[in-house]
């Protein structure tokens, strides 16, 4: 009988993956450790290094507490979650709605409609910003008298449907057997019934994964808060970093500090649904 | 027959292509100014009238205009001012104000910078400061009798038209512990292109650095080393005289020369070319580490290099505890000057730079009027000695250039004695010419930054870069005249 021990046997070509991996690892998180590093660091004695140093010179550990009080960053940052939860979850729903009726549905254009939405995936931000701008000025919702009522909506609307959405979860939707389609049927499940019952069930990785990439996507939005936010008080948590980096030369650890504040949700997000975007990543790719 | 997806993704392209077809032009009419200014109108308004003031500020700059715009709400009733930032660098401020020109729904002020302001005036939205000085009878209106190099840069049509101005210049930042190392005077920096290559030189052969002379490669300078040598960037005098501009005048002598030195400079690895990126520091850094030795930059950075290079903070500045007390007072080893900007053939020469405010003409006349108020309190002495010292920005009003205090400031401390210099530079520029009035700044300014990345960060031939930064120039200039208002 095979042992545990022979196997985890650990191949020669096994540990030139990890040395591979390693080294990848090191260089993709360099940047990200060399923030911290500056995040913390005096910026005075920083500021005299002839070499940049890999550990903080004399640790400031309030520098995150000055950051955030420097920046104002509470209320942007409740704001900015406040935005990305709602893109999340209208983006959501759409896209589990949108996705169903293209996978299980039958009607007219069927095709020629989720050509035209796919097709909407080739046009980046900047080719739609100023039509969508004018159609919210308007509305009267971007002007020099914003409430954050109106702020809001024009964070919020724009971004409630994506054809990212669409297309991966009716992905995950035609990958669900035909049998178990007709069993459903049979059962007397009707559209809903079945969405809800079956198919979200079912494709759950997917949908885990997409709801990252939609949060990663509303969360770290620029240049559509700084088109249509006009009034400092209705900032996201992206704009008051940008303020928070013109600080002067005497304070540059705070720039840093800043932006790890604002990646933490991020990085707990990351880390609660690690295991659903690997397995929504990976889903489909070994033949069940 | 089946169509593939293929097919269906491709007519869903076009369809959708032909459908976002079209530009929406903006088709706001030039208005030249009736002449007028609602002075003291809000003074008869029902409610409160509230002024917005649009700036792109950040840090310690933005902190001070929000406490004047404090001081100025307590001062008085009628009036409430609310400061909103609406980016960190003018471009981002420019591009959400010419988002809103279409709707109208401007701020009552908007801090731009100095190079929009013929944009500003061709967009007809803005009042000519000049017509509220005139009809205004405050005392108060006269302190706006700005300095005369600064009221001749930002009139255009015979009007002053930015009603406050922001304004800093060109300085040269040297080591002059290096320049005593290398043999050379340290009170004399060098006053023009060809002794900066000279003192480089010097200071490279004595091994002190390798690449002697930092500077960012932000157009602003070519620009203003152009107008110092007396040449123009644009025909028709500079577009003051006989319309807008319709050309370039890039590729001429004077132009070729700095760019040559710029060429020799990099071929020599006397320059340490910077990027100049939003929020670059890294020149900044090389001259507080010592691997260079000059460093040109604006006037407005006085107050931080001087806290930080000269080592004269205070722990407190930074919030530091009492555990900190040792760094009080700690002294960085570098002993910094400041020289007026070296110029081709003449040092400190130049044109004004900075940020202007324009009030803006589309609000009711309660707003235009209580604008004008509020940025009468700003100009008010006592406010713009606290402008020039937290800001860096220098004085505008020969009244606050005069004033003790800030005249105490300018002898007896090391960053008043650079605001000074700075300061020196500005009052010696030429009023019969001030710089260049051009529409299309930012495509201008984009086309001489291609030609001088170019040359220093490519290596390129100058020569070449000139031409198509010509071509390039003037093709925006007669786009601008052809698309714009």
């Amino acid at each position: 009988m095979a042992t545990d021990r022979s196997a985890r046997r650990v191949r020669p070509a096994d540990v030139g993956w990890y040395v591979l991996l390693t080294g990848l690892s090191v260089i993709v998180l360099f940047p990200v450790w060399m923030t911290i590093v500056r995040a913390l660091a005096n910026p005075s004695k920083s500021l005299l290094q002839t070499r940049p140093k890999l550990y903080p010179v004399d640790v400031q550990w309030d520098a995150f507490g000055k950051a955030f009080t420097a920046g104002n960053l509470g209320r942007p940052l409740i704001y900015s979650l406040a935005v990305t939860m709602l893109v999340v979850i209208g983006q959501t729903i759409t896209s589990v709605l949108a996705a169903y009726a293209f996978a299980f549905l039958r009607f007219p254009l069927k095709r020629l409609l989720f050509a035209l939405t796919v097709a909407t995936l080739l046009l980046p931000i900047e080719v739609t910003l100023i039509t969508n701008v004018r159609t919210f000025q308007s509305l009267g919702w971007v002007g020099t008298s914003q409430n954050p009522a109106q702020a809001l909506g024009a964070m919020v609307l724009p971004f409630l449907a994506t054809a990212l959405g669409i297309f991966l979860v009716r992905q995950g939707f035609l990958g669900i057997p035909k049998d178990l389609r007709d069993a459903a049927t049979l059962d007397g499940y009707g559209h809903l019934r079945f969405l809800w019952k079956v198919a979200v069930p079912v494709t759950r990785p997917i949908i885990g994964s997409f709801v990252l990439i939609s949060f990663l996507g509303a969360y770290n939005q620029y240049v559509w808060p700084r088109q249509v936010i006009t009034q400092t008080r209705n900032n996201t948590v992206q704009l008051a970093l940008r303020a928070v980096a013109g600080q002067d030369l005497g304070h540059f650890n705070l720039p840093f500090a800043s932006a790890i504040i604002a990646a933490f949700p991020v990085l707990i997000l990351l880390i609660a649904f690690q295991r659903q975007l690997v397995r929504g990543l990976t889903a489909g790719a070994v033949k069940g | 027959m089946k169509r593939s997806i293929v097919t269906e993704i491709a007519v869903a392209v076009v369809l959708i292509a032909a459908g976002c077809g079209g530009s929406s032009s903006s088709s706001n009419s030039a208005g030249s100014g009736t002449g007028t200014c609602p002075v003291n109108a809000f003074e008869h308004a029902a409610e409160k009238t509230k002024v917005v003031v649009w700036s792109s500020y950040v840090g310690k700059v933005e902190e001070t205009l929000e406490k004047l715009a404090q001081d100025y709400n307590a001062s008085q009733s009628k009036v409430e001012v609310d400061v909103e930032v609406q980016g960190a660098s003018y471009s981002e401020l420019l591009s959400k104000f010419q988002q809103a020109l279409s709707t109208n729904d401007l701020p009552a002020i908007t801090i731009g910078e100095d190079v929009d302001t013929q944009y500003m005036v061709d967009s007809g939205k803005v009042l000519a400061a000049q017509d509220c000085i005139r009809a205004d009878k405050d005392p108060r209106a006269k302190n706006t009798d700005i300095l005369a190099p600064i009221k001749a840069a930002y009139t255009v049509g015979g009007r002053q038209y930015p009603a406050s101005m922001n304004v800093s210049t060109i300085v040269l930042y040297y080591n002059r512990d290096h320049f005593r190392r290398a043999g050379l005077d340290p009170d004399k920096p060098p006053a023009t292109l060809a002794e900066v290559m000279a003192d480089a030189k010097k200071i490279k052969a004595a091994g002190i650095t390798k690449e002697p002379f930092v500077m960012k490669q932000d157009p602003w300078f070519i620009e203003q080393w152009i107008t110092g040598a007396g040449q123009t960037l644009v025909n028709h005098d500079n577009g003051r005289k006989g319309g807008h501009a319709t050309e370039a005048t890039l590729d001429t002598p004077k132009v070729r020369q700095i760019f040559d030195w710029l060429a020799s400079m990099k071929s020599q690895d006397l320059i340490n070319a910077v990027p100049g990126t939003d929020g670059q520091i890294n020149h900044y850094l090389a001259m507080a580490t010592q691997q260079s030795s000059m460093l040109l930059e604006t006037s407005a950075a006085i107050t931080t290099i001087n806290g930080v290079l000269q080592g004269t903070f205070d722990p407190a500045d930074l919030g530091l505890g009492s555990k900190y007390d040792y760094l009080k007072n700690t002294k960085i080893s570098l002993d910094v000057g400041v020289g007026l900007n070296p110029g081709l053939s003449t040092p400190g020469r130049g044109q004004v730079g900075g940020g202007a405010w324009y009030i803006t003409n589309t609000g009711t006349k309660a707003v235009q009027s209580a604008a004008w108020d509020f940025v009468k309190f700003f100009n008010e002495p006592k406010n713009q000695i606290l402008w020039t010292q937290e800001g860096s920005y220098l004085p505008i009003l020969s009244t606050v250039k005069n004033d003790p205090t800030l005249k105490a400031d300018w002898t007896t401390t090391n960053r008043g004695r650079w605001l000074s210099t700075a300061y020196a530079g500005i009052s010696t520029l030429n009023t019969n010419f001030p710089g260049p009035l051009i529409g299309p700044y930012a495509q201008v300014r984009q086309a001489v930054r291609n030609a001088l990345e170019t040359v220093t960060l490519s290596g390129g031939n100058a020569e070449a870069a000139l031409k198509t930064a010509q071509a390039t120039a003037t093709q925006e200039l007669k786009n601008y005249n052809k698309n714009n208002f």
